[in-house]
């Protein structure tokens, strides 16, 4: 039997392992705690050994100066409470809490109303801040040589830009704003090159990239404006990450729903992973057709549909039909194809 | 002249040039033409946009740019039209919703543009409302169309739930339901009572047209 590490990376060049890689399932947090519940352990590690999850994931914190300021709000992490139901991030974008208390929605982007002389006086938080690094550095060191690390960056340039800005706000600057854009998005793509390094220093495998540009059945965007503003910065950041590692990390696009348009370009640019693969928007088997020798498929396990509403033995029929027809030659790694709820 | 203007109107919107629109919109107002003459072209504009969205030659990045030029307009005109004092007859009222625990609302907030664009009146009820807030809402509102968006597999089961609520009530039959939004499929919609199923912002507005002849002939 393989090691985690060499599990993987046998998978990532395309060989086929003992066995197909198993990445950590993106679940709830209440679900995280039925599963302990349910296995008698009181320990998220144990879980992951116990399932055999071959990776281990690494993000970037929240500061330390920030914490004094916040308190951990259940299940989102450390906000500033600014009202009722309303949460302050890091950045300033507030988050109206759903009545459930599992789901929250940006409801004040600061940069709604700025002017593209405003960008650069708008304040990043720093990455050199106590806080930022040390549970990841805590966990490279823990984990590394074990399990292949993945340093999350995804909501990349795209996603935390319209964040910044609200939706509609930033689709029309795509269309009519291209000053903004491109500043904002310099900006952006410059501190998701600073913060992969300092992933890379702490000795990850697999940079994460990502953001959603798909729906259900089609991409959000016009494909030519994700080649106009997007393609050439995730280049940019996918270069300089990949000669900084000398050329040893892996580079991982996420993005949900229906991409298919730009899977060539992604390619091109440098992504040799991609997730999730939703089945209900793309076949897996037939980008495994297509794409499978030069791309590696993370997820495709279905929580729209199987997940959710099938049996046990639907799921397990759906995890070996997906081993079946696209763990050939390896450039396999399962997981669920989102969050799991309840 | 005066035609050249209203067309250079419909072909703005068309072509997605928010500041050739409002040029032109703000001229058409100078020459003295009716707000409602300028709407009406403007909803013929956001026709071509659906046709074009259905072809696959609009994204909807590009309907969302027309809804925040048709947004933008309606800015202008609103006031225009309780100053002249035209009545405007909607075609049908929808109230609508993201249903509750759900707090996505892009798909419900271009489906409400829309049939703005296309003589609805709609009532947003917003996002994570309760069943009690439509059963409410309908019996305030009155209106033809109760629409429900959902994205999330956890939450689209409230669905049922506010279906099931407007039938205790006894509003089920008052009303017609359309619902949408990602996980939703035509065979949900039928398992839970619903009248239709949206699978986009452009299909839903022929949906919801056919909807309302059909209410008014059963009434």
């Amino acid at each position: 039997m393989l090691s985690h590490r060499e599990r993987v990376l046998k998978a990532l060049n395309h060989e086929e392992p003992d066995r197909v890689p198993l990445d950590e399932p993106p679940w709830r947090l209440d679900v995280w705690i039925s599963l302990k519940n349910y296995l008698r352990v009181d320990d998220d590690e144990k879980v992951r050994k116990f399932l055999g999850v071959d990776f281990r994931h690494l993000s970037v914190g929240v500061s330390e100066e920030f914490k004094k300021k916040a308190v951990f709000v259940y299940p989102f992490g450390y906000f500033k409470i600014v009202g009722e139901s309303l949460l302050e991030d890091e950045w300033g974008i507030r988050y109206c809490v759903a009545s459930n208390g599992w789901y929250n929605k940006i409801c004040y982007h600061p940069l709604a109303n700025a002017v593209v002389g405003d960008i650069d006086s708008y304040e990043f938080p720093s990455l050199d801040v106590a806080g930022r690094f040390e549970e990841a550095e805590k966990r490279g060191r823990m984990f590394k040589d074990v399990y292949v690390l993945e340093g999350f960056m995804e909501q990349t340039l795209f996603e935390w830009a319209w964040h910044l800005r609200g939706f509609n706000k930033f689709i029309l600057d795509l269309y009519r704003n291209e000053k903004f854009v491109n500043k904002l998005l310099d900006r952006l793509m410059k501190y998701r090159i600073d913060m992969g390094k300092r992933f890379i220093d702490i000795g990850v495998d697999i940079i994460r990239l990502g953001d959603d540009v798909g729906m259900q059945t089609d991409m959000i965007i016009q494909p030519h404006i994700w080649r106009e503003y997007f393609k050439p910065r995730m280049k940019k950041i996918i270069d300089t990450l990949k000669s900084y590692s000398r050329n040893s990390i892996y580079i991982f696009y996420h993005s949900d729903g229906y991409i298919e348009p730009i899977i060539p370009d992604l390619i091109e640019i440098g992504v040799q992973i991609l997730n999730p693969i939703q089945p209900e928007c793309m076949n897996p088997v037939e980008i495994k057709r297509r794409y499978g020798d030069k791309i590696v498929l993370h997820g495709t396990i279905s929580v729209q549909r199987t997940i959710p509403f099938g049996t046990v033995e639907d799921v397990r029929k759906e995890v070996i039909s997906r081993i079946v027809e696209c763990g050939k030659n390896g450039g396999l790694i399962i997981a669920p194809a989102h969050t799991v709820c309840p | 002249m005066s035609v050249d203007v209203l067309s250079s109107i419909k072909d703005s919107l068309v072509n997605l040039d928010m500041d050739k629109t409002i040029d032109f919109v703000k001229k058409a107002v100078e020459l003295g033409f009716k707000p409602m003459d300028i709407i009406n072209v403007l909803a013929d504009g956001m026709r071509v946009v659906g046709v074009r969205y259905e072809r696959g030659e609009y994204f909807v990045s590009d309907l969302i740019v027309a809804s925040e030029i048709f947004k933008e307009v309606m800015n202008i005109l609103e006031p225009l039209i309780t100053r002249v004092g035209e009545v405007v007859r909607p075609f049908g009222r929808v109230v609508i919703g993201t249903v509750e625990g759900d707090v996505h609302d892009i798909g419900k907030n271009l489906v409400i543009t829309m049939l703005r664009a296309n003589g609805f009146e709609v009532i947003d009820l917003g996002v994570d409302v309760p069943p009690q807030k439509f059963v409410e809402a309908v019996k305030q509102y009155k209106p033809d169309i109760v629409g429900m968006s959902a994205l999330l597999t956890s939450t689209m089961i409230n669905m049922k739930r506010v279906i099931e609520a407007l039938e205790k009530e006894g509003l089920r039959n008052s009303v017609k339901i359309i619902v949408g939004g990602a996980p939703i499929t035509e065979k949900f919609a039928r398992e839970i009572g619903a009248d239709a199923y949206g699978e986009n912002a452009v299909t839903a507005i022929e949906i919801c047209k056919k909807l309302v002849e059909e209410l008014h002939r059963g009434k």
